[in-house]
């Protein structure tokens, strides 16, 4: 039993990711490492761009991770792994951000509603000297109208799957992706 | 009904809608098609929306700076070699048995960075040949070294703003209102029961050769522990995000581990 659980490299015999699902639900951490070597980036990037920084997308992309880990027995495969997986990161995002504005809410009565919908002064910041790519100009939107933007046009959710996952109403969210793609543009030309 | 007159400003209202093939009505789109055929400007506006859109869905695949997996793999919550699985009779008697690195960092609990290393401390600190009994009261301690640490961070897990919320909607979007110091609870309880069997199996295999009155006085002592960490697990069922509750808890089971290795590793009667 010892010698099962030494470590050994994961470059192993190719395992098929339902084979490796299944194994890493029954508590086997190498196929569990195989699943995140396979998923990893698309996590990170579904993260950098939904918080608009990448240290932090980091240490969110290990917090999926983990919960997968902790929710991985509860997966049925009704849904790819992948899809499963990637809802995971959006609710674990999502509820990062949440409890980052409740605890800013705590500590300072003036802040903004940062998902109000305002065209204000919300434009994207420019990076002096540079001409701004798509993804600065993404990491730039306000929070609310980033987390649309990036659901819809970059993952390809439905608005009615946006607007389940934020409590929102499909139209809100319209609302939110027209504005998200019109501080793009000001941003972009 | 058609609109040939749609104003700039009216147009940009929609221009968003007017990129989906269906989400205006036929009459709408009609009106927006006329002006933006006479219209540079929203033309313009559009081209540029048409470009964002297809440039967003083509956006490339993200790598992180560094390699995370250490960071994933110290958290997630390792497999426990119990104690009780070395079925060897024999050894509890008091037989001997080579120390492998494998075998000590068996005993990690806590991911391959706190378990490996302790556990290649303990292999080469104890070295081959030792009598399995001290191998076996030093790997409890390395468990349940384990088990206290995921405790704490299933206390700090609970104290995070983000605890609350994190595991506040599974992917099916259903709301979940278990706080993380119960989840990760019953399976550190397990983890000192199964260290506190294993070191009672030690203490009966010794007890013919250990002194009466100290076993008497030590066990005395157990019936009083027990008795705290049976109310503190009473305090915890009824609330069960307390830290403090927890730290009681926790310090409960230390004492009762430290009581127990003492008695196994008690220099026989003279």
């Amino acid at each position: 039993m010892a010698v099962a659980l030494r470590f050994e490299p994961v470059n192993g015999p190719a395992n098929r990711p339902q084979d490796d699902v299944a194994l890493a639900a029954r508590g086997d951490r190498r196929a569990f490492e195989r699943l995140y070597r396979g998923h990893v980036d698309r996590i990170f990037s579904l993260c950098a761009r939904m918080v608009g920084d990448r240290a932090h997308a980091e240490e969110l992309t290990q917090d999926v991770f983990v919960r997968c880990w902790e929710k991985l027995a509860q997966f049925r495969g009704e849904s790819a792994f992948g899809t499963w997986l990637h809802r995971l990161a959006v609710n674990v995002v999502l509820n990062d951000q949440q409890a980052e504005r409740r605890r800013r809410e705590r500590h300072d009565d003036s802040v903004e509603d940062v998902d109000a919908i305002s065209f204000g002064d919300a434009r994207p910041a420019p990076v002096p000297g540079l001409s701004m790519d798509l993804e600065q100009a993404i990491a730039g939107l306000p929070p609310g109208a980033r987390k649309v933007f990036v659901l819809h046009d970059v993952e390809g959710y439905t608005h009615e799957e946006i607007g389940a996952m934020l409590g929102v109403t499909a139209g809100g969210c319209k609302a939110q992706l027209h504005r998200a793609r019109m501080l793009l543009r000001e941003a972009l030309t | 009904m058609t609109d040939p007159m749609m104003t700039c400003a009216e147009f940009q209202g929609l221009a968003s809608d007017y990129l989906e093939p269906h989400a205006l009505p036929v009459a709408q789109r009609a009106a927006a098609d006329a002006h933006v055929a006479g219209c540079a400007e929203c033309a313009a506006l559009i081209a540029d929306l048409r470009t964002i859109v297809r440039d967003a869905a083509e956006l490339p695949v993200l790598a992180p700076s560094r390699d995370l997996w250490a960071g994933v793999e110290g958290r997630i919550e390792a497999p426990i070699v119990p104690l009780a699985s070395r079925s060897d009779e024999h050894a509890i008697a008091g037989g001997e048995r080579p120390v492998a690195e494998g075998d000590a960092e068996a005993t990690g609990g806590l991911g391959r960075g706190l378990g490996r290393g302790l556990g290649r401390g303990l292999g080469r600190g104890l070295g081959r040949g030792l009598p399995w009994r001290r191998l076996a009261i030093a790997a409890s301690i390395l468990v349940v070294a384990t088990a206290g640490i995921t405790y704490t961070l299933a206390r700090r897990s609970a104290e995070s703003p983000l605890a609350s919320g994190a595991d506040s909607l599974d992917p099916a979007g259903v709301r979940r209102a278990v706080p993380a110091v119960a989840v990760v609870h019953a399976t550190a309880e397990e983890t000192f029961d199964r260290e506190i069997a294993a070191l009672r199996k030690i203490v009966e295999a010794r007890r013919s050769e250990l002194d009466t009155a100290t076993i008497r006085i030590v066990e005395k002592n157990l019936q009083l522990i027990d008795a705290a960490i049976a109310e503190s697990k009473a305090a915890l069922a009824r609330d069960p995000a307390s830290t403090f509750l927890l730290d009681r808890l926790t310090h409960a089971y230390d004492t009762k581990l430290q009581l127990l290795r003492g008695l196994a590793t008690l220099p026989a009667r003279t």
